[in-house]
């Protein structure tokens, strides 16, 4: 490989890594009227972001995410009365739902078997900032304290990854 | 309110590329490789015409290499190589501008 190519992967790489740029909707000052193209971006622009986000080490781990498969793993051997207090089995449809789950979520929270036959998965700040999901065969519960306010509601599962996301912006 | 500016540097050569596919996958130290290309039919090294003194139109009888009506070809000139969290964060922001041009179609 040359330099020159060198160079250009290089660059692709740290644009890759800090941001990816689109068309900076200023640039339509110039005309009297919108094109289709440049309306979109305006309309984009309004909610979008025009870069990915600054690194955070919490959100998307991938150690995290190994630890909470393993977690998983050694969740499907759990026989009945696991805990000593008549604790469930754990159904495979739970684990294969959590399973799914936890790989589009952006923050990784801790999860636990519960003796209902159940998966907690938790995600904690502070007393005043945390979130309980609980994941059952038929229904996904959720309980959020936000600011000190308690939240408690039914979820589907496309409105988790929101729950633990909103703890960390 | 802390601010906070970021400045973007560009190679004397940056110049966005259109590409209509990728190739690549995980490497062996777990990262992601993104190789992109643009895909078109290829393109003769020479053609051999035949001229009748009868017809207007110059006939092809020939051309290099013989295969060229089975093959294609794929133009490399860039590729990237990112870890998992970034493939991640680029994933997720590509998605959502999808996701916005997909709502911007369907209200056309």
């Amino acid at each position: 490989m040359n330099n020159t190519t060198s160079s250009i992967i290089t660059s692709t790489v740290m644009a890759a890594s800090f941001g990816f740029m689109i068309n900076n909707a200023s640039d339509s000052k110039n005309h009297s009227t919108l094109t289709e193209a440049e309306h979109h971006t305006v309309l984009a622009k309004k909610t979008l972001s025009s870069s990915t986000r600054f690194n955070d080490s919490e959100r998307f781990s991938l150690e995290q995410l190994k630890i909470n498969k393993r977690k998983l793993q050694a969740i499907k051997n759990l026989e009945e009365n696991w805990n000593g207090y008549n604790g469930e089995i754990i159904d495979k449809s739970v684990i294969s739902k959590v399973e799914t789950l936890i790989s589009s979520l952006d923050y990784q929270p801790q999860i636990f078997p519960t003796g209902r036959g159940s998966i907690q998965l938790d995600a904690y700040l502070n007393e005043n900032n945390l979130v309980e999901i609980e994941i059952s065969p038929e229904i996904n519960f959720v309980y959020q304290v936000k600011n000190g306010k308690e939240i408690e509601k039914e979820v589907s599962l496309s409105e988790i990854n929101d729950f633990i996301s909103e703890l960390y912006i | 309110m802390n601010k906070l500016k970021c400045k973007y540097i560009f190679n004397e050569q940056y110049n966005p590329k259109y590409i209509n596919g990728a190739h690549g996958g995980i490497t062996p130290q777990g990262e992601i490789v993104i190789n992109f290309y643009l895909e078109r039919n290829a393109l003769p090294n020479s053609q051999t015409f035949q001229v009748d003194e009868n017809k207007t139109a110059p006939t092809e009888i020939a051309s290099e290499p013989s295969d060229l009506n089975n093959s294609f070809v794929r133009v490399i000139e860039n590729g990237v190589i990112m870890n998992y969290k970034s493939a991640k964060e680029i994933h997720k922001w590509l998605g959502s501008h999808l996701e916005r041009l997909e709502e911007l179609t369907e209200s056309k």
